[in-house]
């Protein structure tokens, strides 16, 4: 195996910092999320405060240590959905072919030509405000990308000569899927995963700023930036260090993606 | 001497290429019997690998076309095969040796693994001594090695015996194989020939070899057919066609041979003192 790029290093040491955070949360913050001090309203990056503390005096280095959670786990929940349905539907079409696959792939196109963050609020805001729903919006409407990368992916796979002397040889249709097609689908699917990913913790925290996911008082990078968003001109740091954590969680998940895919790809290789 | 293991008669096979068919294959008849290896000689594009597609019923059903009066393949009506009957037959009965070993192996996947193919349907433990046994058979001193292998730890050489193992580990009545080397070194591929000539014999295995080359033909082949632009245009015998070729594509065929008679050109004109 050849040596993994410096790119995946980075990208893994900062997702992996972020992922302690949201799992061992209670033990990285310093204070509760939610613990109110009314005396230290407003209190500017301090020693005590990190990042400060917001208009309730809630401590913002906690809260967003505690908003990992939510945050990357509705980003993992929406690659999931869209990931998962994606790849099924994308396979299924490449490999029944005919009208199957034109149908899938016009739905697929329509899909794609809609505004999908608008199409997300929209849907959102019909099933309920709430974490979940917003996961399941930006999930299904994430599921097209997924079905374009993995039909192409497969039709170029099934003309790989392996495939071929495979069904020469007398391979059936399940062999072909399970040893040949979806090993070799697995490399494209985990870099295009964990630059979805990217994308996932960029949507759901917009459209938690516009109050569509996480409820208050739970905190999440989203809606911990619209808390701040009234005050960004006098105390900055209530959205501007959650932003940070958006936009650092952003860069990891690319350039873990970015490494992963010189990495797995042996073209890169010449 | 009893029925011919394979019958082919007037076999057209046609292309669809836009709003018209373009015949690959012309009305082509031929005969296998048991334990006979025929070769089928002629160059790029003269319908052999479609024929050997035709017979792996392999052609895909919306963009090919395939009519023939007879093909009957041990009793059975090639032509009225359902895909699951094919897929019964395919690997089991009629099995194929691909032209490039480098690309024909899934370079994630063991080499034992890649030998479940053929028999999904029996425990482990016997299905890896019949692989390895299979492998035995093909020249490999140490199966158990090469079964943990992946593709890339195997030279060429030894990846196209490893699928020829492959191939006849379930005791196939008839090989397809598509120029199976052309794309070793001419060493290795004496010894592929040596194998398959051996098991031929030893198995009474009929084989359809494929090929363009007329030394590899002439070394193995019981019969020859030779195609050019969809057509038989010469078979028979391999030594009475490579002695005496009747027909001219034949003799042409011969003349590309090196070490045939060199023609007279003005580069051996000059050579010469």
């Amino acid at each position: 195996m050849r040596r993994p790029p410096f790119v995946l290093y980075a990208g893994a040491a900062i997702v992996a910092a972020l992922g302690a955070c949201a799992l061992l949360a209670p033990w990285i913050a310093p204070y509760p999320p939610n613990a109110v001090d009314s005396g230290m309203a407003f209190a500017p990056p301090s020693a005590t405060h990190w990042a400060g503390a917001d208009g309730l005096g809630r401590d913002v280095f906690s809260r967003i240590v505690h908003g990992a959670r939510p945050s990357l786990l509705s980003a993992v929940g929406i690659v999931a959905i869209g990931l998962g349905g994606g790849a099924l539907i994308g396979a299924l079409a490449a490999l029944i072919g005919g009208a199957t696959e034109q149908i899938v792939m016009r739905v697929t196109e329509i899909v794609m030509a809609l505004p999908g963050l608008v199409i997300a609020l929209a849907l959102t805001a019909a099933l309920g405000p709430s974490l979940v729903n917003l996961t399941l919006a930006l999930g299904v409407l994430s599921i097209p990308f997924y079905v374009r990368l993995v039909r192409g992916e497969t039709l170029t796979l099934r003309e790989r000569g392996f495939v071929k002397a495979a069904r020469a040889m007398g391979a059936g249709p399940l062999w072909l899927a399970v040893r040949h097609i979806a090993p070799n689908l697995a490399p494209v699917l985990a870099v295009y995963g964990t630059m979805g990913l990217s994308g996932a913790v960029l949507a759901a925290s917009a459209l938690s700023f516009v109050g569509l996911g996480a409820q208050p008082p739970m905190a999440e990078w989203g809606a911990l930036i619209f808390d701040g968003s009234q005050t960004l001109l006098t105390e900055w740091w209530v959205a501007v260090f959650p932003g940070i954590a958006v936009a650092l969680s952003a860069l990891g998940f690319n350039l873990l993606g970015d490494g992963l895919r010189d990495w797995l790809d042996p073209r890169g290789d010449a | 001497m009893s029925a011919p293991l394979l019958q082919v008669a007037d076999l057209r096979v046609a292309f669809r290429s836009g709003q018209s068919w373009s015949h690959a294959v012309d009305g082509v008849s031929f005969d296998i019997a048991r334990g006979e290896i025929l070769g089928c000689v002629g160059e790029s594009g003269s319908g052999k690998s479609a024929t050997a597609t035709a017979l792996l019923g392999l052609l895909p059903p919306r963009a090919a076309r395939v009519s023939a009066d007879a093909l009957v393949f041990d009793g059975r009506d090639m032509t009225r095969l359902s895909e699951k009957e094919w897929l019964s037959l395919r690997g089991r009965e009629v099995a194929f040796a691909p032209q490039d070993p480098m690309s024909a192996l899934n370079p994630i996947m063991r080499i034992g693994r890649h030998m479940r193919l053929i028999q999904p349907r029996i425990a482990p433990r016997e299905a890896h001594a019949a692989a390895a046994s299979a492998l035995q058979r093909m020249g490999f001193a140490d199966p158990e090695t090469i079964l943990r292998a992946y593709p890339f730890q195997l030279s060429g050489g030894q990846r196209q015996r490893a699928l020829l193992a492959m191939a006849l580990l379930a005791k196939p009545k008839l090989l397809i194989a598509d120029e199976p080397t052309t794309a070793l070194d001419v060493t290795v591929q004496a010894q592929i020939l040596d194998l398959i000539e051996s098991t031929a014999r030893a198995d009474g295995l009929s084989v359809l070899f494929i090929t363009h080359n007329l030394g590899v033909a002439q070394r193995l082949c019981d019969r020859l057919i030779v195609m050019r632009t969809g057509t038989i245009v010469e078979s028979g015998a391999t030594s009475e066609i490579l002695s005496a070729p009747q027909h001219a594509y034949t003799r042409a065929l011969l003349a590309a041979l090196p070490g045939a008679a060199p023609p007279r050109t003005r580069l051996t004109q000059r050579a010469a003192p």
